[in-house]
């Protein structure tokens, strides 16, 4: 399957909804299964968002193209860390610090790719003489 | 300076170049091990290759612009390359041939 950018809409819906699961559902603090459960499924997502990323960020020959892929990843992110920042609290001892801390190291090394990638759509002309022409 | 090819960098330079750049830009594993030493070898060859071989005479360009144009060059042989996911690993990287062109493995041809 090639990735496009409507493979990408989808995927962020699935995110969305995975997210406003956490949010919505009240969870017995007694019995931290279905919460933990569920805050695995967002880390699970977390990884393989950035794994589809990585994979479709690789394919594109223009870094500034690149960087706006990282850039979704790193909004993404963001609304994770800021949903488990509060459940953390809420639901402390079941699992949710430990998926923050992940999400929360995924998070910079998107960041930098984002802001590599940046920096890069700025030299798009490599000075003749460098490298050789890619064929 | 340049080799006898009259190219500055050489094929063998931007295979290297290539292979870590996918190390680590295309790592499905962020956190690895392996994805972090691609990273650091890679930053540490372009430091080399700029100080022995681009600074001296291309003033205009600096270390931070040179590091950027190995990653633009990385990028667009892999582009055309069209890394077969989730095969992105060492054992299934292409290094670049003499002309510094990487080639296509067999899956992908």
């Amino acid at each position: 399957m090639t990735l496009t950018a409507d493979n990408f809409d989808l995927l962020k819906s699935v995110n969305d909804c995975q997210i406003s699961d956490l949010k919505r559902i009240q969870f017995d603090r007694s019995n931290c299964m279905e919460f933990y459960r569920r805050v695995r499924n967002v880390e699970a997502a977390v990884i393989h968002t950035y794994q589809l990323t990585a994979h479709a960020a690789l394919r594109e020959d223009d870094a500034g193209k690149a960087s706006c892929f990282w850039k979704d990843m790193v909004t993404f992110c963001d609304s994770v860390l800021v949903l488990l920042k509060e459940l953390k609290e809420k639901y402390p001892d079941c699992g949710a610090s430990e998926v923050y801390n992940v999400t929360l190291d995924y998070r910079v090394q998107a960041q930098n790719h984002y802001i590599e990638n940046l920096q890069d759509s700025e030299c798009q002309t490599i000075p003749e003489g460098l490298f050789p022409q890619v064929n | 300076m340049s080799d006898d090819t009259g190219r500055v960098i050489s094929p063998s330079e931007l295979g290297r170049l290539a292979e870590l750049y996918l190390r680590f830009e295309g790592s499905p594993d962020p956190l690895s091990v392996a994805c972090k030493e691609a990273k650091q070898e890679f930053d540490l060859l372009v430091e080399r290759i700029y100080t022995e071989k681009v600074a001296s005479n291309n003033q205009s360009i600096s270390l931070i612009k040179f590091r950027s144009y190995a990653r633009v060059y990385c990028r667009k042989i892999w582009a055309k390359q069209w890394p077969n996911y989730p095969c992105i690993g060492p054992e299934r990287m292409q290094i670049a041939d003499e002309t510094g062109a990487v080639a296509q493995d067999d899956d992908n041809a």
